[in-house]
């Protein structure tokens, strides 16, 4: 029976966020305009994070799994969308703006179709025929795909990181005083919003939605009110998929940097950030991803009483752990049959 | 339905017979079909080490050889390039000796320590390495490592092989506790990388000390006040992060921060705005290229600006190769300035000058990397280590190897001190274009070395 006297446990983590919001409060006064270039760089990091994580929320929100494969489709479809931009259009910075913006578009679709189909396979191939196995047998599937894949992209591009020139330029698009927003910054939170509106209206109001979110209540009830439900799950993981293959392309454009495990760390990131939101919360996979590349840049760039670079993934894995802890469905709550 | 289970039986073999097959072949190639080859056995009158970790056993001279030296760098990754071409440069001094070493003939194989999936040297890899040398009682002599963590990790190993001790010549290695203690290492360093007692270890390259009083007295003649300090959290990076930093400060050099970059990032634009509100006129990048290095170059140019601009950026030997422009892109590496330990291949005189011609015409072009003259003159030095001993007798090498003394080779006259480290310590620094060429040769002043090690 409550007391209704907090616990010691939550006045420590009123008091850890009280300290947060000081920290962020004197970092604020004491250079603004620094302080909101900072935060375009974390919400463009995020948004990128928000990309990827809205695949694993999918995922899970239909059949509770963790497919832990989508971080490392992710980075080869990235890789393949090097593949397209370098030497099937050969772009370099001195490309006309007519071809850099065709070849994207190309890149963009065959990273789309190719990631999707490859989700598809890995559905089919591994996880369909464990849908009624034990959990325990679906996660190290999940983890064995996630190695095949990231070999996979090793033995094509090799170790080394495949680099490509900014496409997109760092020059500001709006700057007022030293507060500048860049068009690369632009390009991402332009396209990061879309999706999510996008794919919010397609799961509320769209057939399809409407049989994912049936599937994810109940597979059976599902299947007897003529839902197929093979049909949903594989839908579920070409757009999955198709979501890997956007972000694979977006993050190459913004970081020109990529490599076969580039979606490991960033899958794990991803990941975290879907549970800080809400695992099955396609909102809750935005807002997480948004708020840990907030928390990695905030630690990294601001000034004042900065912990540094040395400390961003314990400190992003330790508020992992305290809304675990104080919120275990996450800051928005689940949206499945579990987190009903 | 039994088709559709055979189906899918057969697919997820492919697929994961597609992985193994993946993970087996990402990389691993050293620029000579090596990485297969024979048996463990094979090679005439010695015994091959692995195929698994080294190329099959070369010898090119008449009869069959009656040892074996083994080189042992990191030839994937970003490294390669630069390896890749230190091995041809030891393949070339073999040929010039026509395979002996006094009257012994001398078997070769090139031994990978890095793996396809980190793609630069990996602790469990040299591990491995280090037992294999030690166990094959042919192996006489070791060239390498490239990488100071490595070599933390071979040089006891070999340090306590049956027979003395294997011989171990490093073209590359500057991290300083390797050899010399000082207020900046562990204080069981660097006794605790020779459990027998005895030293077995020499390198061709000067320590970081040098190269971290050299980059600062660089910085001083530039008029920079104030620099900002970041490194790879390994223990070479943040060694010569530490060299920096102390030669820096005793140049009265403000060091606006001193913070790690985190390799697995996927960038570091934050970081950099942090080193421009620290009002820092350069930055030094004290770590490896291998470890995302492009990525903070790349970050470092979008916020800071060009490298020529307001913000200069300087990083150590673990950055200056030719894969750092290439990985960053020519337009972001521009205008960096890195540092070798030693003098350039181009000023080298004498047997160096000789050797670096012929050596021109072997890479038909290519350019030149740093340390090929330094692999050539290591291989040399293991030659006549074993020359000197005269005998198949490990621990007559490793006594012959700790008497060296060089005189008109490859890279001038110099000797080595008791703990293993060259008497001349010159550095260049190079400066970023299409390709590094040289910027400076400095010889820092021993006082500043003394300081840059925390003295």
């Amino acid at each position: 029976m409550p007391s209704g006297r907090p616990s010691l446990v939550g006045l420590l983590g009123l008091f850890f966020l009280l300290l947060i919001i000081v920290w962020l409060g004197v970092n604020f006064v004491k250079d603004p305009q620094e302080f909101i270039n900072v935060f375009f760089v974390g919400l463009t990091r995020g948004a990128v994070y928000a990309l990827i994580a809205l695949g694993y929320t999918l995922v899970y929100g239909i059949l509770q799994l963790i497919n832990f494969a989508h971080g490392d489709v992710f980075a080869l479809s990235g890789l393949i969308a090097s593949s397209v931009l370098l030497s099937v259009f050969g772009v370099t910075t001195d490309s006309g703006a007519g071809l850099v913006i065709v070849a994207i578009a190309v890149a963009l679709i065959v990273a789309m179709v190719l990631a999707s189909t490859l989700n598809v396979t890995i559905e089919f191939v591994g996880y369909r025929r464990l849908r009624h196995a034990p959990r325990l047998a679906a996660l190290i599937t999940a983890i064995g795909m996630s190695f095949i894949v990231q070999n996979i992209a090793l033995a094509i591009y090799d170790v080394d990181y495949q680099s490509i020139p900014r496409l997109i330029p760092n020059s500001s698009v709006l700057t007022i005083g030293e507060v500048a927003l860049q068009w690369n910054k632009l390009f991402v939170l332009a396209l990061t919003i879309p999706v999510l509106l996008a794919l919010t209206w397609m799961v509320r109001e769209t057939r399809h939605g409407k049989a994912m979110r049936a599937t994810s209540q109940d597979r059976d009830a599902s299947a007897m009110m003529g839902i197929d439900v093979n049909r949903t799950i594989s839908f579920t993981f070409a757009l999955a998929g198709s979501l890997a293959g956007a972000a694979g392309l977006l993050f190459l454009l913004y970081f020109t940097t990529m490599r076969y495990d580039t979606g490991f760390e960033l899958g794990l990131i991803a990941f975290t950030a879907a549970v800080l939101g809400g695992i099955g919360n396609l909102t809750g996979a935005v807002l997480g991803g948004i708020l840990i590349g907030l928390i990695q840049e905030f630690n990294e760039g601001l000034a004042w009483a900065t912990p540094g670079g040395d400390w961003t993934r314990s400190i992003v894995f330790g508020i992992l752990i305290a809304i675990l802890v104080f919120r275990p469905s996450g800051l928005l709550g689940e949206q499945t049959p579990e987190g009903e | 339905m039994r088709k559709k289970s055979l189906f899918l039986a057969l697919l997820a073999l492919l697929v994961g017979a597609l992985a193994l097959a993946a993970a087996g072949c990402g990389g691993d190639d050293d620029g000579n079909g090596n990485g297969g080859g024979e048996g463990d056995g094979g090679g005439g009158g010695v015994t091959a080490l692995p195929s698994s970790l080294c190329s099959p056993l070369e010898y090119e001279g008449e009869g069959e050889p009656d040892l074996i030296i083994a080189s042992d760098l990191p030839l994937q990754g970003s490294s390669r390039n630069q390896t890749i071409q230190m091995t041809e440069a030891m393949r070339q001094v073999l040929s010039d000796a026509g395979w002996k070493a006094g009257d012994l003939n001398v078997g070769y194989q090139s031994c990978d320590d890095a793996t396809p999936q980190a793609g630069k040297w990996d602790s469990g890899k040299c591990s491995q390495n280090g037992k294999a040398y030690a166990s094959n009682e042919d192996v006489m002599a070791v060239v390498g490592t490239f990488n100071s963590g490595c070599a933390q990790i071979i040089i006891p190993l070999l340090n306590e092989a049956p027979g003395g001790g294997v011989a171990m010549i490093s073209p590359a290695n500057t991290y300083v506790c390797l050899t010399t203690p000082g207020p900046a290492c562990d204080e069981t360093e660097p006794d605790k990388y020779y459990p027998s007692g005895t030293r077995n270890y020499i390198r061709m390259v000067a320590h970081d000390g040098y190269q971290g009083a050299a980059l600062a007295q660089f910085m001083a003649d530039r008029d920079i006040q104030s620099v900002f300090i970041l490194n790879d959290k390994e223990s070479y990076g943040l060694g010569v992060a530490e060299n920096v930093r102390n030669a820096a400060e005793s140049l009265g050099i403000e060091i606006a921060g001193f913070e790690a970059w985190d390799p697995k990032a996927a960038g570091y634009e934050g970081l950099m705005r942090q080193v421009g509100q620290s009002g820092a006129d350069a930055l030094f990048l004290g770590g490896l290229i291998d470890e995302n290095g492009a990525q903070v170059i790349k970050d470092k140019v979008a916020v800071l600006g060009p490298n020529d601009g307001d913000v200069m950026l300087l990083a150590p030997d673990g950055f200056t190769a030719q894969a750092t422009i290439d990985e960053a892109g020519q337009e972001n590496a521009a205008g960096m300035f890195s540092s070798v330990a030693g003098v350039p291949p181009e000023e080298l005189t004498g047997a160096g000058a000789e050797f670096i011609s012929s050596f021109e015409e072997t890479l038909g072009g290519e350019p030149i990397e740093p340390y090929s003259a330094y692999g050539a003159q290591s291989m040399q030095v293991a030659l006549d280590a074993i020359a000197a001993a005269g005998d198949k007798d490990r621990a007559a090498i490793v006594e012959a190897l700790l008497q060296t003394e060089v005189t008109d080779g490859i890279l001038g006259s110099f000797g080595i001190t008791e703990e293993g480290d060259p008497t001349s310590g010159p550095i260049t620094i190079y400066v970023a274009g299409e390709t590094f060429t040289t910027e400076e040769v400095i010889t820092p002043e021993e006082d500043l070395v003394s300081a840059a090690m925390g003295g």
